[in-house]
């Protein structure tokens, strides 16, 4: 990304090589351990959410959306060692670090208000990427038969297979994705001021 | 690492980015092929491979975990509502399974399978830090590198702090059975403490990456070296021109 022949093209690509400090280079790996830990943490609680990528989002808070987009690419290439599938729907986590990020930087973060429409919108990102995954790769179906047994649902009930993945998609993702925002802003609010890196003055 | 199995098999000793191009050429080559029966074969014959390379039973059995429930999802969804659907197959009491539905689940089933393998059989015959290395010496850069093999050795790390704070703030008081509200602060109260902890030492971490010139530019040698052998180059281009075979016979038809 700092390759010298990128430096032809002009502002674009030395502003994302910016970005990338050491501190920013270190943070990703902290934003893939906790996309990891999340689900651990969830089911300790019982909590009715995934919080596979609050890493991704929380990154993207603290430096950058493409700090934030290279953790989503990494999280799903670590979970593709144990699952292969998963690496199906990296693009979608490049997606969500991306849009959590710039949203971040125009200030939708600040205000409550603005955070339910970052967490709608970042939602609403993830199902329209994943739904072509899900359809032309998986034949419309995930390996959660909760989530199958909703689609044929939809399907029995008349709507095409677009349109019962989008639905779906949005069913089981819009409680976690709200969730995840907030959670992602109060606990980068939380974080001492001394080791907040300097995007989050920004951004919350 | 993680999931590497050692071994001496010619599996083994190929280059990583030899195998990586494999994995991607099958990808490309399954979702070009029409009909179950083309990867179905291929997914037999990636079977022997992983016996040739000592892991079938491994391979074999995860490959079925990760896509069992998908088999019996897709083929029951598209069965009863794949739109082609026109030949009836099985009927059962009022519901009818459709011939073409079925035939298209067992397609993206074997297209799925076939990856799942390859991806399994890559993972488990090459050490993370050789294909690392192997990357870079294509062109990957350094830093990228760097943050992968990090990623995978922090998980187990991030893991073992989570527990730990799980645990204290038991000790503090911390009811994990009570209602929604409560257990939503309680996850805060985790996040919060797992995040900073981890931010102080990425503090530390990127001071002793910097003292050892990570953010310097130039030429790195390797502790390890990766060989890429001539029969590296023949499978890579082999595999290039099947994918175009493949591709020209698709647009022909």
């Amino acid at each position: 990304m700092a390759n010298s022949t990128n430096q032809a093209e002009g502002g674009f690509f030395s502003r994302i090589a910016s970005d990338f400090t050491t501190r920013a280079w270190v943070l990703i790996p902290v934003g893939v351990g906790i996309n990891f830990v999340g689900g651990t943490l969830v089911t300790v609680l019982k909590l009715p959410i995934f919080l596979d990528t609050i890493g991704t989002i929380l990154v993207a808070l603290l430096a950058g959306p493409w700090v934030g987009a290279l953790t989503g690419l990494i999280t799903n290439l670590i979970l593709g060692v144990a699952d292969p599938t998963l690496i199906a729907f990296a693009p979608v986590n490049v997606a969500i670090g991306l849009i959590a990020g710039f949203l971040a930087l125009n200030g939708w973060f600040k205000t409550y208000p603005k955070i339910v429409a970052s967490g709608l919108i970042i939602m609403l990102t993830g199902v329209i990427l994943s739904a072509p995954i899900v359809v032309l790769a998986f034949g419309g179906v995930t390996g959660s038969p909760g989530r199958s047994a909703m689609t044929a649902f939809f399907l029995a009930t008349g709507s095409n297979i677009w349109q019962s993945v989008f639905a779906v998609g949005v069913i089981v993702e819009v409680v976690d994705k709200l969730i995840s925002v907030f959670v992602a802003v109060f606990v980068a609010r939380a974080i001492p001021e001394r080791y907040r890196p300097q995007k989050a003055q920004q951004t919350i | 690492m993680f999931d590497y199995r050692p071994g001496d098999s010619p599996v083994h000793l190929l280059n990583p980015v030899t195998k990586l191009a494999v994995v991607v050429g099958l990808m490309v080559i399954v979702f070009l092929l029409p009909n179950p029966w083309g990867p179905a074969l291929i997914a037999v014959t990636l079977l022997g491979v992983a016996a040739v390379a000592g892991f079938s039973g491994r391979v074999a059995t995860l490959a079925a975990v990760i896509t069992g429930p998908l088999l019996i999802a897709v083929v029951l969804v598209q069965g009863l509502f794949y739109t082609g659907n026109e030949t009836p197959l099985i009927a059962v009491g009022p519901v009818t399974f459709w011939e073409e539905g079925v035939t298209y689940g067992l397609l993206v089933f074997f297209r799925v399978l076939v990856v799942v393998c390859a991806v399994l059989i890559m993972v488990f015959s090459t050490h993370p830090k050789k294909m690392m290395v192997a990357f870079i010496d294509k062109g990957l850069s350094p830093k990228l590198a760097y943050v992968f093999m990090a990623s995978l050795q922090f998980i187990p790390d991030m893991q073992r702090r989570a527990r730990a704070i799980i645990e204290a703030q038991q000790a503090r008081g911390l009811d994990l059975k009570s209602n929604l509200w409560r257990r939503f602060q309680a996850l805060l109260a985790m996040l919060i403490p797992l995040l900073t902890g981890a931010l102080i030492s990425a503090e530390t971490r990127s001071l002793a990456l910097e003292a050892r010139g990570f953010s310097r530019g130039g030429m790195r040698s390797h502790l390890i070296e990766v060989p890429d052998r001539t029969s590296d180059r023949v499978i890579r281009w082999s595999v290039a021109a099947i994918v175009v075979l493949v591709a020209l016979w698709r647009i022909v038809l």
